[in-house]
């Protein structure tokens, strides 16, 4: 079944990636009451750390007093139990804060798998954008749960560690006229009653009319939308093109996303504000090295 | 020997007394020298009229400043001495600036001693509104600021340089371990470290099939990672803390430019107050280190949402109340000293206290909680206090003295005084208190006071004694007038013709019980005139009249008048025996007054006397029974001292007597009977029957001399009213001393008996006088040759006293029997 890409369903928050972080799940509860949707926090304890309980080799570095001790299984789970309390009753006081509807889900798994199942077309799935510096440690440049959402049917919004702005216009990248992040961004821009700002690539026909276009389906009112140029379509020129915007939501298409080539997470890191992407995932530059 | 006594001198004893004509037994008003028709045409009388002594001692106390000097107004509580106070300490607080203002600040160091500010006064709600100004401004300018592009490149900076530096060593392990074939994962507490392969945890049973070489070599690769990890994750908080650091610098840099300039807006305005500008700088400081504050207090999205937070308030918990002011006083500075009257002098009430509020079960506190005390706001004035009132709180009086002594008001909690303790407490800076106290309360209270508590002298050295009556003249008439004219007035009420006026002031003798003063107690008259007033309205009057003024006095005595019309009733129908015509010896009328709910009435009462020889005692039978009162224990004693000293002065006292008020059942006190007792012992011994148409009051000392008493119209008016039930027979009367002839201000009715000759009233100085009257005998003065007249009342005593004395002699010489068990008899 086709969907307008427009149309979202619900927001998908993961809740055991941002922590303890109340400005993730603000900025997702927000999202949520701006586009009209429910929220669903979802807290995926590790199988794998569960299952470390039979490894003999297997020991856990606790903090913050640096003592090492056989992993139990019961008292990582009850750990992991009690994280998840923590993070719904987190969840659950911004959003009725914010008059936003919300779930909880407790599942156990592999974090990147539970999630990738979980969404689907017409749900936005939001993760933080980078990394924590400890989580470098396993490795891994992105989460493996930001990877399997890039590959998944959603979209996806990616939370920067700490929230600059709370408030200011609706910032839209779009590779061509028929970027779904244009109308997302301008349903997005009317809903919070604050302004939209186009970054327009170079040389892009028919832009003005998908602006207007977009604009008009949003009812957004004339006067409340701005444009900028893009020298070009990369994440340098971007970044230009955003100074002094002190924009609050930054909305790419997954064209844009995959023409620029570049990741969203810097961008998010740089600008101190959430990234969504939005689009189906054909277009994502992971598909697109995958199918290279 | 007395050289006065009649008896001694040989001058003649006094002849029975005359009555008193009828023109000596009321004073009339006489306000002719005040020419009015209504009370409306008379000046309203100010301030303290009638008290020329207690107005001086205010005055002297309002102008002394040096400690000590407070004021301690005395009189009864009719007399309303607080009301009459006010309007003269109002008069000399006006002449005084305002006091400074105050206030409490947050002590950002020591949060739990708020700091006390003092400012000109009016000025403190400036201070609060410039504060309240500097946080709303701060409000909106630094979240733009801080969400400017340059403060979050900059703190992105910052983030990505510490981040950084924590990422490359996390990156420098993860790659060390991925090369070991070693997992480091994270766990809700902490890592840990696991043998990987192909990016995934190696399952137990698959490491157990692994050859012992392979574990053995997994586990030093896992000790060696361990190791790695521990050390990366402890050089954390380091890195963490130079961020921070470097945040906290960074928001500092970011934020002082603009509280840099609020504060210098809101210092202007105070330039002239060095400690309201060193709050500034306090709060400047606290402002930088505290900035991130207002990010977080961001309640809304601008698009709407729902509110955060408390509405504003003292018991709201907004994290910027820090930077409140609390105003405590305030005063306009052109009001002058302020005049607070304090009528529930609690501790609390009086120095103030400290408010808390509960918060998940505790109860907490802040330097916003502070409420003043009525202390506070008469700092720099005067309070007025009610003496009884301050001294039935608990603690009060003590915190009050405290607070003189101390010359500061310290906020005391009842709750630290009797050992419970708050949660959270304050200790907030003493505020100087330079306050001139009144205290106001009756003169028993003073007394009191002063004879138990040493402190009193020091800190209230002006008494205010408010006198209770003033002497009556043409001129203090005239100024009662104006007093119930000014009453009227202020009530609201009619106004009063002249006769109304002049008979509230005769009233107002009544009410001083003496024909030569006039009460000052201006609750009474104020009743007399509300009264009247209504009387009068009913009558359709436009002023109050001699008629309305009676017939309050009337009913106000009706309304009163059960117990004595039962005690009256009980006469007339012969429960209680009274005789009023006929005569008996050795039983006489004596007066009594009964006082009841603040109505008092006289009631005549049977005195009796019966006696025979003995060791020379009398016995008071109410004593005996503990009925009687060291007062009246004293009067009879006085009996036996005149008796020893005027008879049988070659024998020894060889008189048993008792007396009794017959058919009394509760207490009597007083000597006002001693003179009625004196003449039914007289009347016994003498054999010799007293008149019975005829009452007594009066006190006797040793020498006869009769005393003057209290209560003498009542008493008067008792025996007259169970007369008149009985028919005036034209010859009864009352006995008074000479003494209380003053005092006279009967009602009209008696008045009127005695000039029409049915009944009278006899003035004595002396107990001949009373003797030759009760007994129609000559009392009877010593001859030359020592003894009295034959046939005069002190012969028959004096004979009667030698033949006890006989008797008695003739019991100790072995005679074989008395001369019987009682001698004398009607």
């Amino acid at each position: 079944m086709t969907r307008e890409p427009d149309a979202f369903r619900r927001v998908l928050l993961d809740l055991a990636e941002t922590g303890d972080g109340e400005g993730g799940v603000r900025a997702a509860a927000e999202l949520a009451r701006l586009l009209g949707v429910d929220l669903l926090g979802v807290f995926v304890a590790d199988e794998a750390v569960l299952g470390l309980a039979d490894l003999p080799l297997a020991r856990e570095l606790r903090l913050p007093g640096y003592e090492w001790s056989r992993i139990d299984a019961a008292r990582i789970a009850a750990e992991f139990e009690g994280a998840a309390r923590r993070a719904r009753r987190l969840l659950e006081e911004q959003c009725a804060r914010l008059g936003v509807s919300a779930a909880f889900e407790f599942l156990r798994g592999d974090p990147a798998a539970a999630l990738g199942a979980l969404a689907r077309a017409g749900d936005i799935v939001a993760l933080p954008g980078a990394r924590a510096p400890a989580g470098r440690a396993s490795g891994e440049p992105l989460p493996r749960a930001l990877e399997a959402a890039l590959r998944s049917a959603a979209s996806v919004m990616l939370l920067p560690q700490r929230i600059a702005r709370h408030a200011g216009p609706v910032a839209a990248v779009a590779a061509t006229p028929s970027d779904p992040g244009l109308r997302a961004a301008a349903g997005i821009a009317a809903a919070a009653r604050e302004r939209l700002l186009v970054l327009r690539p170079p040389g892009a026909a028919g832009f003005e009319e998908a602006v207007a276009a977009a604009t008009r389906a949003a009812r957004l009112p004339e006067g409340r939308v701005l444009a900028r140029g893009l020298r070009e379509l990369s994440a340098d020129a971007i970044l230009e093109a955003l100074e002094g915007a002190r924009e609050r939501l930054l909305v790419l298409g997954r064209g844009a996303a995959g023409a620029a080539r570049l990741l969203p997470p810097p961008l998010v890191s740089a600008r101190g504000v959430p990234a969504l992407l939005v689009g189906p995932p054909e277009e994502s530059p992971a598909a697109e090295d995958r199918k290279g | 020997m007395d050289a006065t006594d009649p008896q001694v001198s040989g001058q003649p004893a006094e002849a029975p007394p005359a009555a008193l004509p009828a023109e000596r037994l009321y004073r009339p008003a006489d306000l002719s020298a005040l020419a009015f028709t209504t009370t409306a045409e008379l000046e309203p009388l100010q301030g303290l009229a009638g008290q020329a002594r207690a107005r001086e001692a205010v005055r002297l106390g309002t102008q002394i400043a040096a400690d000590g000097f407070n004021i301690f107004a005395v009189g009864p509580g009719a007399a309303r001495v607080g009301e009459a106070l006010r309007e003269l300490l109002r008069e000399a607080a006006a002449r005084r600036p305002a006091p400074p203002d105050w206030v409490y600040v947050n002590n950002f160091a020591v949060p739990h001693r708020p700091v006390a500010l003092a400012l000109p006064a009016g000025r403190a709600p400036a201070l609060r509104a410039a504060l309240s100004g500097l946080i709303d401004e701060l409000r909106a300018a630094l979240p733009a600021l801080f969400e400017s592009e340059d403060y979050q490149r900059r703190r992105s900076a910052i983030e990505a340089s510490f981040q950084g530096e924590a990422e490359r060593r996390f990156a420098a392990l993860g790659e060390k371990a991925a090369a070991k074939g070693v997992a480091i994962l994270r766990t809700p507490m902490g890592f840990a470290v696991a043998p990987a392969r192909e990016g995934k945890v190696v399952p137990p049973d698959e490491f157990a099939a692994w050859p012992p070489e392979r574990q053995a070599e997994m586990r030093a690769a896992i000790e060696e990672i361990e190791k790695d990890l521990e050390e990366t994750l402890r050089g954390i908080p380091r890195i963490e803390k130079e961020r921070r650091d470097a945040v906290r610098a960074l928001d500092r840099e970011t934020a002082k430019l603009a509280i840099d300039q609020a504060i210098e807006e809101a210092k202007a305005p105070f330039a002239d107050l060095p400690r309201v500008l060193e709050h500034l700088e306090a709060v400047r400081a606290d402002l930088l280190d505290h900035a991130p504050l207002f990010l977080e207090a961001q309640a809304l999205p601008p698009d709407g949402g729902m509110p955060v937070g408390l509405p504003a308030g003292p018991r709201s918990m907004s994290p910027f109340d820090r930077y409140d002011v609390n105003v405590l006083v305030t005063r306009p500075a052109e009001a002058g000293a302020p005049v607070i009257e304090e009528l529930h002098p609690t501790l609390g009430n009086l120095v103030g206290r400290v408010e808390h509020i509960p918060v998940q079960g505790a109860l907490i506190t802040n330097f916003r909680l502070i409420k003043p005390g009525s202390l506070h706001r008469a700092n720099g004035g005067t309070i007025l206090i009610d003496a009884r009132a301050l001294l039935m709180e608990p603690f009060s009086w003590a915190a009050l003295k405290r607070a003189l002594l101390q010359r500061r008001i310290t906020i005391e909690d009842v709750a630290q005084h009797i050992g419970l303790t708050s949660t959270v407490s304050l200790e907030p800076d003493p505020i100087p208190l330079d306050v001139k106290v009144v205290l106001v309360g009756e003169r028993l209270l003073h007394y009191l006071l002063a004879a138990l508590d040493p402190d009193l002298d020091r800190h209230f050295k002006i008494v205010a004694d408010f006198d209770d009556e003033a002497a009556r003249s043409p001129e203090s008439e005239a100024m009662l007038a104006r007093m119930i004219g000014t009453i009227a007035r202020e009530e609201g009420l009619r106004p009063l013709d002249r006769g109304a006026a002049a008979r509230a002031v005769e009233h107002a003798a009544r009410l001083a019980e003496d024909a030569e003063r006039l009460t000052l107690l201006t609750e009474r008259l104020r009743d007399l005139v509300v009264e009247a007033d209504h009387w009068a309205g009913l009558a359709g009057r436009a002023a109050i009249a001699r008629e309305d003024v009676e017939r309050t006095i009337a009913e106000q005595r009706r309304r009163l008048a059960r117990v004595h019309e039962l005690a009256r009733e009980a006469i007339l129908r012969d429960i209680a025996l009274i005789a009023t015509t006929g005569s008996r010896v050795g039983q006489v009328n004596g007066l009594s007054v009964i006082t009841i709910g603040g109505q008092a009435f006289g009631r005549p009462t049977r005195i009796t006397a019966r006696v025979r020889p003995g060791s020379g005692r009398i016995v008071d039978i109410e004593r005996e029974v503990a009925l009687g009162g060291p007062l009246h224990a004293k009067g009879v004693l006085i009996l036996t001292g005149f008796l020893s000293g005027r008879y049988a002065l070659d024998a020894p006292m060889s008189l048993y007597a008792s007396l009794v008020f017959e058919q009394s059942y509760g207490g009597v006190e007083g000597d006002s009977a001693s003179c009625a007792e004196l003449l039914a012992l007289l009347s016994a011994l003498s054999g010799l029957p007293l008149r019975q148409d005829l009452a007594v009051t009066g006190s006797v000392n040793q020498h006869g001399d009769v005393q003057a008493i209290g209560g003498v119209n009542e008493k008067i008016e008792g025996f007259f009213e169970v007369c008149r039930a009985r028919g005036l027979t034209g010859t009864q009367g009352v006995v008074i001393p000479h003494a209380n002839v003053q005092h006279l201000m009967l009602h009209a009715d008696v008045v009127e008996a005695c000039a029409a000759g049915r009944f009278a009233i006899y003035p004595v100085r002396r107990i001949d006088e009373a003797a030759a009257l009760l007994t129609g005998r000559p009392a009877g003065v010593r001859g030359p040759d020592g003894a009295y007249p034959e046939g005069s009342v002190n012969r028959l005593v004096e004979e009667r006293l030698r033949r006890f004395a006989a008797a008695r002699r003739a019991m100790h010489e072995g005679a074989a029997a008395e001369a019987g068990p009682e001698e004398g008899g009607s």
